[in-house]
């Protein structure tokens, strides 16, 4: 802003008399905290019926024409995988559970009744998944890849949100970047929506920390809303101090986010795409020194099956098959030619 | 909260699809408003004020689908409100008074002008009716034209603090300001010129008839 704009601006300010007359008024006022909050509980709870009512009516009159149409199997599925969230009436669908080590448990409202959670099971707008000695990891119809530290726990509160109400939780949107399907992560002192990325959420002693391992990410808070990139971490503390600094997108720092990794589905990946998810999942670079990916058939297709390990790990079974082999170096996988 | 200026209809549509950013959005870009506005019509009754925009925000969930976009949704929500305080005084079989809640000034100069120097009851009553016709310009003001407005005048914050915090550059932000000053004189001639409430309820407890 130049200095005479700057002048032109507070000459105008000056002369105008609905500036003195706002300075005079001062702030409107806001409502206190405990009305707000009552207020906002009671609102929330009827949004939340009006959405889960609206998608089962669009699952039943979706039903009704599929057997009319004698294919109710087909649609059913098609249901569960594109439009998410619908379900027979009761139970609506949400996520499915790819991974879970240890003590993972899944509750409904009443903390009186809840369930051990398996690989394969199904996760349910509302309820409550809790880690105590052990981790999961759960896939969201929208795509999004959702881990749980140990002595986590979040809600599902809506198709597109999670709240966490203790630990760690990490969101991976494996790239996309789907406006309508944007998922929020929400704390007591703040929310975390994804812009197409990777990162961690945790609660601490006081106050909330959120790390970015790749893409973007809006932090929305009392104070109003910070963006960061990846490699970036921000901590808020309860009076609204926020503190940014750097973090490295491999290393400790995320060593929870690779023990709760799902198997990776080998069979009918193309190695372009083994190595996308192996930088996605480790943080590291793909190197390239000896040209070896441009030589070799980037687009052959991968064979067989891999157990639930660490990434870095599956290099040792994946890469021999296409003569390669890799090491790590200041962040880079490095690929040479299988022998050197 | 994001402050960036909405676009209504989208958000509405975001919201049905069970978007919880949006339903955030929505609720706290009216509650305080609506409930100011509220109060204002109930004799500053607070806790009949919260029973009334509880209500109104349930109310205006349900029927989201039905919002046209033809008007401001804080005008529909204020429609809404109006309703409930009216059938509130009906239910209780209370006549509301009519009060007129605005002087006959249409002009802010002379709002300015008749401000006594003199420190006594009768000038805190004329700022206490400023304060509350400005108040209610500002809310009948697009939400980030009222929020900008305030931070830079009453809140002292810079251009570039309000720019940081509206997701825009200085240069967008001094002309929005530029804009919203413009609205905000012309709200509150408005307001000055016109009978704004035609309902109040007394300040008595509730259920007891006047």
């Amino acid at each position: 802003m130049n200095e005479e704009t700057t002048n032109s601006m507070s000459r105008q300010e000056d002369d105008d008399s609905g500036v003195r007359l706002m300075q005079i008024a001062g702030p409107r006022k806001e409502i206190e905290s405990d009305r707000d909050a009552r207020i906002h509980t009671a609102v929330h709870k009827q949004w939340l019926l009006r959405v889960t009512s609206r998608r089962r009516m669009m699952w039943r009159s979706a039903i009704g024409l599929a057997a009319a149409a004698g294919v109710v199997g087909a649609i059913t599925l098609t249901l569960w995988y594109t439009e998410a969230q619908t379900a027979p009436e009761g139970l609506v669908a949400f996520a499915q559970v790819e991974l879970a080590s240890g003590d993972v448990w899944q509750s409904e409202g009443s903390a009186d009744r809840r369930f051990r959670l398996r690989k394969g099971d199904r996760l349910e707008i509302g309820n409550a998944v809790v880690t105590t000695d052990g981790r999961v990891a759960f896939r969201l119809a929208s795509g999004h890849s959702v881990r749980l530290d140990r002595d986590s726990g979040v809600r599902l509160a809506a198709a597109n949100e999670v709240i966490l109400e203790q630990g760690a939780v990490y969101l991976d949107s494996g790239g996309m970047l789907d406006e309508d399907q944007l998922i929020t992560i929400r704390t007591p002192l703040g929310g975390v929506t994804e812009i197409g990325t990777q990162f961690e959420v945790r609660l601490l002693e006081e106050g909330v920390r959120v790390r970015v391992r790749e893409g973007r990410i809006a932090f929305f808070h009392d104070s109003g809303r910070d963006e960061f990139e990846a490699g970036r971490q921000a901590r808020l503390d309860g009076s609204g101090r926020l503190v940014v600094d750097d973090i490295p997108r491999f290393g400790i720092e995320w060593e929870w986010v690779a023990e709760t990794t799902p198997a990776y589905q080998l069979e009918g990946q193309t190695l372009k795409q083994y190595l996308t998810w192996l930088s996605r999942e480790t943080g590291f670079k793909i190197g390239d020194p000896e040209g070896r990916l441009e030589g070799a058939d980037v687009e052959a297709i991968l064979h067989g099956q891999l157990p639930a390990i660490r990434p870095e790990q599956t290099t040792e079974f994946v890469l021999p098959t296409c003569e390669l082999q890799a090491s790590v170096s200041n962040g880079v996988l490095v690929i040479r030619g299988a022998g050197k | 909260m994001n402050w960036t200026p909405i676009d209504e209809s989208r958000l509405i549509r975001r919201i049905l699809k069970g978007d919880e950013a949006a339903f955030e959005t929505f609720y706290k870009g009216h509650v305080h408003r609506l409930f100011r506005f509220a109060a204002a019509r109930l004799g500053g009754d607070a806790d009949w004020a919260e029973d009334v925009v509880q209500r109104t925000m349930c109310i205006a969930i349900k029927k989201l689908h039905t919002f046209r976009g033809e008007a401001a949704v804080y005008t529909w929500l204020c429609t809404i409100c109006r309703r409930e305080i009216s059938a509130d005084l009906s239910r209780l079989d209370r006549q509301p008074r009519k009060v007129a809640l605005t002087e006959d000034e249409p002009e802010i100069r002379s709002a300015l002008e008749s401000l006594s120097v003199v420190d006594d009851p009768e000038s805190h009553a004329q700022r206490r009716e400023i304060a509350r016709k400005v108040h209610v310009a500002l809310d009948h003001l697009p939400t980030h034209y009222g929020n900008a407005l305030e931070w830079k005048y009453i809140l002292g914050l810079s251009v570039a603090e309000i720019a940081d915090r509206l997701a825009t550059k200085p240069k967008a932000a001094e002309s929005l300001l530029t804009r919203a000053r413009v609205a905000f004189r012309e709200a509150y001639a408005t307001l000055s010129s016109t009978d704004e409430m035609s309902l109040v309820a007394a300040p008595i407890d509730r259920g007891v008839q006047s």
